[in-house]
């Protein structure tokens, strides 16, 4: 609507300041159109300048994310730091727990992410984002056609994560890749889970003798000892990379 | 016009003679507009500044207006044919230099050249359809090179940004070469020497006072966007500027036969005038060159998108160029230029205050309004600075008003440019912040950018309030007629 006031103003006041003889209707007119131009222009300057007729509308979104290792072995968020200085990151994660792609936060102006520790289980993610939209019909017939309704003014990403999962940068994941694949790693590492496995065995059969004869229960102890072991020997691992 | 009868017993093709004319007088005056959403490709292509690329347009403009007096000596001078081949020829070899050029320096060099070429050409053109038609087919005839002159610089940036997108920038000159070739090739056999000759000598010290006067200062007010304001460099050239051109307007004022007949200025109407459309032409021609540019760069747009935006404003001057004609006839410029530099002002205002996200709607609509005024400015402020003068003085004023004309937007939009870019520079973040933080580093980029368009606009819109302020000074019509017919009585008396 704002366009057709415009126009109109514009058509109007050339053709009553050039075609009208008399002075005083010319002068009536000329005002008349002036005013409906100006305030056309004004309209349209507090519009985008303004964001006259807009507020600020926030959503939020909340979904559970999954481990950015697809093989689903190990639990981690990786981020890749966006210039040296390390104030914005990209977060690297997967939508859904068989997610064959991962997923990732945008890189641009509008957008801020930010991680924190949780005790809870699991991971989450919140998107916080801001819009522009028009605060009543009127004001959108007056000035939609200038599509500028729902433009993003500002999106966050926060990530609550527990405290079990790694926080790993894209840099330290492919370094614990690397390492992890190594021969020499694989066999120090499979002799000492060997070492770890039957030194805790032999602390929990002094404290409970009866697991001496338990078979069962001692390969369940064993897979849990084995678990331990890897968890330990990925943290010491990442600590060393860090 | 006995001239004209015998050329016809002579048998040539008028129809022939006019659609050669048109066609290379079409291909030349692309050629003011088509790098208009170019620049940002070519600042790419060649990794150069803003304040360097707009040589192309400005160095342009400057060799098109020292040009005009020497083309008005050409044409007495030379045989018409001859002229007219010489110089398509010389726009085909700029235009050539300009396809293949390697560097940046050589495709400005391509450019001036071709600037050349257009400045001969493009007075040729007005002054061989005004003798080849008898007076009573001149309206028509005028009709058509209007059509053309007119036409031609308005399509150039939605052109020029269709075939950047389509093709390759090279083809915006490349495209053109076939066509100017034939021109070329046609001009042998169907142009004839129209114009009567005679034997008479250019002042060349002034032709060398202006083009080194005028050229100085448009290497001084260029080199502020990359220097600063108060450089040497820039300092000594403006100062160099000025006296060569101080000296060029002592010899005007006191050699016998002048290079540009500078007396014209003593009518006060024509002065105001001058500087009225001079004034319109920087407000077009800068905001031209800097709309795609912020179209371009904040908006992420195509060239093609963004010399699309720009036709709705291009097409308001065609359409109402014979309504203003009409209106001038009737009321004088005085009115029509008051309201033309009104809307040009509150037009250009509303651009200091636009965002990066402004919709480009209201830019489309806005530029629109611009034009609207300025094109109830623009001929009629020039055509009443010719009727301003005496009969005697009326081809000089041309000459002078054309100069002027050219010589001030190249300057004014060079000016633009350069607060533009000097004003980006100084907002511009250090660029170890590119390095630590990119993405705060973008938003304080686009920001100095913006500054940069906002001081630039600033400057607009200071130009179009000095234009509305004189245009009060212009006579009215209908006192104007009045001291004609006391002049007339007083004559009758004596």
């Amino acid at each position: 609507m704002i366009i057709i006031t415009l126009i109109f103003g514009a058509i109007a006041i050339f053709t009553s300041f050039i075609y009208i003889e008399k002075v005083l209707p010319r002068l009536l007119c000329t005002f008349v159109a002036g005013v409906i131009l100006l305030g056309s222009i004004l309209g349209i300057v507090g519009n985008y300048y303004g964001h006259l007729g807009m507020h600020k509308v926030t959503t939020t979104t909340s979904q559970k994310i999954y481990s950015a290792d697809t093989t689903g072995k190990t639990k981690m968020v990786l981020f890749q730091p966006i210039g040296s200085a390390g104030k914005e990151n990209v977060y690297i994660y997967a939508k859904s727990e068989r997610a064959k792609k991962v997923s990732h936060t945008k890189a641009n102006e509008y957008t801020h992410s930010k991680l924190t520790r949780v005790r809870s289980n699991g991971a989450l993610l919140k998107t916080t984002k801001v819009r522009w939209q028009y605060k009543s019909n009127a004001y959108k017939f007056w000035f939609g056609i200038a599509d500028n309704n729902n433009k993003l003014v500002k999106s966050t990403n926060h990530f609550y994560v527990s405290k079990d999962w790694f926080v790993l940068s894209t840099g330290q994941a492919k370094e614990l890749k690397k390492q992890m694949s190594s021969k020499s790693f694989q066999v120090k590492a499979k002799e000492q889970a060997t070492v770890y496995v039957e030194s805790k065995m032999k602390a929990a059969i002094t404290q409970d003798p009866s697991l001496m004869t338990d078979k069962s229960r001692q390969s369940q102890l064993t897979q849990k000892f084995a678990a331990e072991y890897q968890t330990k020997l990925l943290k010491e691992t990442v600590s060393k990379i860090k | 016009m006995s001239d004209v009868k015998n050329n016809k017993n002579k048998g040539y093709n008028l129809f022939l003679l006019v659609a050669i004319l048109l066609v290379g007088t079409f291909c030349t005056v692309l050629n003011q507009t088509i790098l208009a959403t170019a620049l940002p490709t070519l600042m790419k292509a060649f990794d150069v500044s803003t304040s360097t690329v707009q040589w192309l347009t400005t160095g342009f403009l400057m060799v098109n207006g020292v040009m005009i007096p020497v083309s008005a000596w050409l044409s007495t001078r030379f045989n018409t044919k001859w002229l007219y081949i010489v110089a398509m020829s010389i726009f085909e070899i700029g235009t050539i230099t300009a396809w293949t050029a390697p560097t940046f320096a050589f495709l400005l060099a391509g450019r001036l050249i071709q600037a050349v070429g257009v400045g001969i050409s493009m007075p040729l053109l007005q002054n061989i359809m005004l003798s080849v038609f008898p007076a009573n087919k001149r309206g028509v005839a005028m009709g058509m090179a209007g059509v053309v002159i007119g036409v031609a610089p308005a399509i150039g940036p939605t052109l020029s940004g269709f075939v950047i997108d389509t093709w390759h920038w090279r083809d915006l000159f490349g495209m053109i070469i076939p066509i100017v070739a034939i021109v070329i090739l046609m001009a042998f056999f169907f142009m004839k020497p129209v114009l009567k000759t005679s034997k008479s000598s250019l002042d060349w010290i002034s032709l060398t006072l202006s083009t080194v006067g005028f050229g100085s200062l448009l290497y001084g007010f260029s080199s502020v966007g990359d220097n600063g304001w108060t450089s040497t460099l820039v300092l000594s050239a403006l100062t160099i500027g000025v006296i060569f051109i101080a000296f060029f307007i002592w010899r005007q004022l006191k050699i016998e036969k002048p290079f540009l007949e500078l007396r014209v200025f003593s009518s006060v109407e024509f002065t105001i005038a001058t500087i009225l459309s001079s004034v319109v032409m920087v407000a077009m021609v800068g905001v031209e060159m800097i709309i795609p540019m912020y179209l371009q760069m904040i908006h992420g747009m195509s060239a093609f998108h963004s010399g699309l935006l720009l036709l709705p404003g291009a097409l308001m001057m065609a359409v109402m160029s014979p309504i203003t004609g009409k209106t001038f006839d009737r009321l004088g410029a005085r009115r029509l230029a008051i309201l033309g530099l009104f809307l040009l002002t509150i037009g250009t205002l509303p651009f200091v205050l636009i965002t990066k996200q402004t919709p480009t709607l209201y830019i489309v609509l806005l530029y629109a309004l611009r034009m609207f005024g300025i094109s109830m400015v623009m001929m009629p402020a020039t055509t009443a600075g010719m009727n301003a003068l005496p009969i005697q003085l009326i081809s000089h004023g041309t000459a002078v008003n054309n100069t002027v004309r050219q010589v001030a937007s190249s300057i004014g939009t060079a000016i633009l440019v350069s607060v533009l870019s000097n004003t980006t520079k100084g907002q511009m973040p250090g660029k170890h912040l590119l390095h630590s933080e990119p993405l705060e580093y973008k938003v304080r980029a686009i920001n100095a950018t913006m500054t940069g368009y906002h001081a630039a606009f600033w400057i607009a819109v200071g130009f179009s309030v000095v234009g509305f302020g004189l245009a009060f000074f212009l006579k009215d019509k209908s006192k104007l007629a009045k001291k004609t017919l006391k002049n007339n009585k007083g004559g009758e008396v004596q």
